[in-house]
């Protein structure tokens, strides 16, 4: 029972992370057609703009907000030079261009940082254990479900209670009609940027507690994350990406615990099988549902 | 002699490699309607659609109140006072009748600023709800709740959100019944009594014939003839002569 419950925790832990990332990515798709694979460049910048800050002596909780911010000023920067100029051009140009973003952010991450791992100190909450009778919660899984709970929640606040939200929605639906009725379409881009970027610089946060060191190629693994997540809940669908990276956490999760110790190596195979499964029997995810970014 | 509204001049438009107008001119004066009739493809949303902003002419020029509009994007027109109400009604299903009336009055807080826009937007949200009280029932259902026709009654309360001098109707009473069809006309006819300038798209209708101060008939992209509607009221032989088939089975 217990166990049980330690592994409900890590999974929706785990899961949160894996949420937050495919929620940011599929925000972009459902307004631009943009499929950013250069999304978890953004969670290293964040994390290297928290180590510069914490080494310079800044509170911890004074870095956190400036890194956030940084890395929604940063999304937006890209979104505004590299991609606004190609929004209505055909998926694959923004995709490609998403790639040579990538490159260039990697790139100045290398130069800026060098390739030798570097580690946050991060405080005490972050890395204590809470024991609960034989439970034994990680403080860190506990803080990345509420972050979780309460991005999420300022998520559709924003987009189902504001006006800046519910432009947002109106073009993700109809962008022409949208246009019609006066909105531009670089304030509504530029939302969701800024949007897409501030959960990218909050997960950044969360995953390198988790996972420690950073190098300018810690990206792949949260981009990857985020983009099966995604596929597992239908592209552009905020439901389905919310559900995609919780089913993932506890995919993962659940194959931790059931699988015999040699064949753990091959999860990211077991993994990506179970996508090509989902996706021939459900080829528009889990959540089957059309695009919708509230 | 009055004030000049739209004037639109040898116009060229299409898709990708598909050329939809064949230089089109279409003239209209303050307080005036002309409805645009024509067959299925004649390229009657097309121009809508240009006038609108939303499909760049390729040749041409189209002006509005005496400036030239013909590179301005659809999202700039509206604030200078065109606003249509495009064929198929395109209401935002994903937000409330609400929702939708006020993002019709996106173009406000720009042109007259944030506390006279929201007293604007309060009083044109109680004038749709006067005009049609039953959107005024329900203002937080989704807009993909409504029937057909209360879809076009929003979407028409919707594009008058911004005081249009210039209201651009395309078919609005395709899909509905013709007792639908009749009360959008009232509402309609109740807008020209107060003074609206209109362009009303229709496929072969008698109907706008009877409120419209001009008609002119597209066919494949050119304007194939212009004249009072009265007129061609009067005339049904050379209505049905450039509406050819489509009028005879209208008249079955
Ligand atoms: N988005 C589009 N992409 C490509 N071609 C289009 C598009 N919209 C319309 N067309 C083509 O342009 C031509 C004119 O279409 P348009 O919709 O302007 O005609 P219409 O007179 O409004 O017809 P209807 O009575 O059916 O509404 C048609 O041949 C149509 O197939
Ligand atoms: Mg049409």
């Amino acid at each position: 029972m217990t166990a049980l419950l330690q592994h409900i925790i890590d999974a929706l832990s785990v899961g949160s992370t894996y949420a937050l990332l495919a929620l940011g990515l599929t925000l972009a798709f459902s307004i631009m057609n943009l499929i950013n694979f250069g999304y978890g460049i953004l969670l290293v910048w964040g994390a290297y703009g928290l180590l510069g800050l914490t080494e310079a002596g800044l509170p911890f909780g004074v870095a956190v907000i400036l890194s956030v911010v940084g890395v929604t000023l940063l999304t937006m920067i890209i979104g505004r030079v590299a991609f606004r100029p190609f929004i209505g051009a055909p998926p694959i140009t923004l995709l490609i261009t998403s790639f040579a973003v990538l490159q260039i952010v990697q790139y100045a991450a290398i130069v800026a940082w060098g390739e030798k791992p570097r580690i946050i100190n991060y405080p005490p909450a972050f890395t204590d254990v809470l024991h609960i009778g034989a439970l034994r919660v990680p403080l860190l899984e506990i803080i990345t479900i509420g972050t979780a709970a309460v991005v999420v929640l300022v998520y559709f606040v924003i987009l189902n209670r504001t006006p800046l939200g519910s432009k947002v929605r109106a073009a993700a639906e109809l962008p022409d009609m949208t246009r019609l009725v006066g909105i531009r379409p670089g304030t509504v881009q530029m939302t969701v940027f800024a949007i897409s970027g501030a959960i990218a610089g909050v997960v950044g946060v969360l995953w390198f507690a988790k996972s420690g060191a950073i190098t300018p190629r810690s990206d792949l693994e949260p981009t990857l994350k985020a983009f099966i997540a995604i596929v597992l809940g239908g592209l552009g669908n905020t439901r389905g990406a919310l559900l995609g990276g919780f089913a993932l956490g506890a995919l993962e999760v659940l194959m931790s615990v059931t699988l015999p110790e040699s064949v753990l190596g091959y999860e990211p195979a077991i993994v990506f099988a179970i996508v090509i499964a989902i996706l021939i029997l459900r080829p528009s995810g889990i959540a089957g549902a059309k695009v919708n970014p509230a | 002699m009055t004030e000049e509204l739209l004037n639109v001049e040898a116009i060229e438009a299409g898709y990708g490699d598909t050329r939809v107008l064949h230089g089109v001119d279409l003239h209209l004066s303050e307080g005036e309607a002309i409805a645009v009739l024509g067959a299925n493809g004649a390229g009657k949303s097309t121009l809508m659609m240009t006038i609108a902003g939303i499909v760049p002419s390729r040749a041409g020029r189209v002006s509005y109140g005496g400036e030239e509009i013909t590179a301005t994007p659809a999202e700039e027109r509206v604030g200078l006072g065109i606003a249509l109400v495009p064929e198929g009604r395109q209401i935002f299903g994903s937000l409330t009748i609400e929702e939708n009336l006020k993002i019709g009055a996106a173009c406000l807080k720009h042109r007259i600023g944030a506390t006279a826009a929201r007293k604007q937007v309060d009083e044109g949200i109680e004038r749709a709800f006067t005009r049609f009280p039953v959107l005024g029932k329900r203002p937080n259902d989704s807009g993909s709740a409504l029937s057909g026709g209360q879809q076009q009654m929003l979407a028409i309360s919707r594009a008058l959100m911004s005081s249009p001098k210039l209201l651009l109707m395309d078919e609005p009473c395709m899909g509905l019944s013709p007792k639908l069809g009749n009360e959008v006309y009232d509402i309609l006819k109740a807008l020209r009594s107060e003074g609206q300038s209109m362009v009303i798209v229709e496929e072969s209708s008698r109907r706008a014939l009877d409120f419209v101060d001009r008609a002119c008939v597209l066919k494949v992209g050119r304007k194939v003839l212009e004249a009072e509607a009265a007129e061609l009221a009067d005339d049904e032989n050379l209505l049905s002569a450039y509406f050819g088939i489509d009028q005879a089975v209208e008249q079955q």
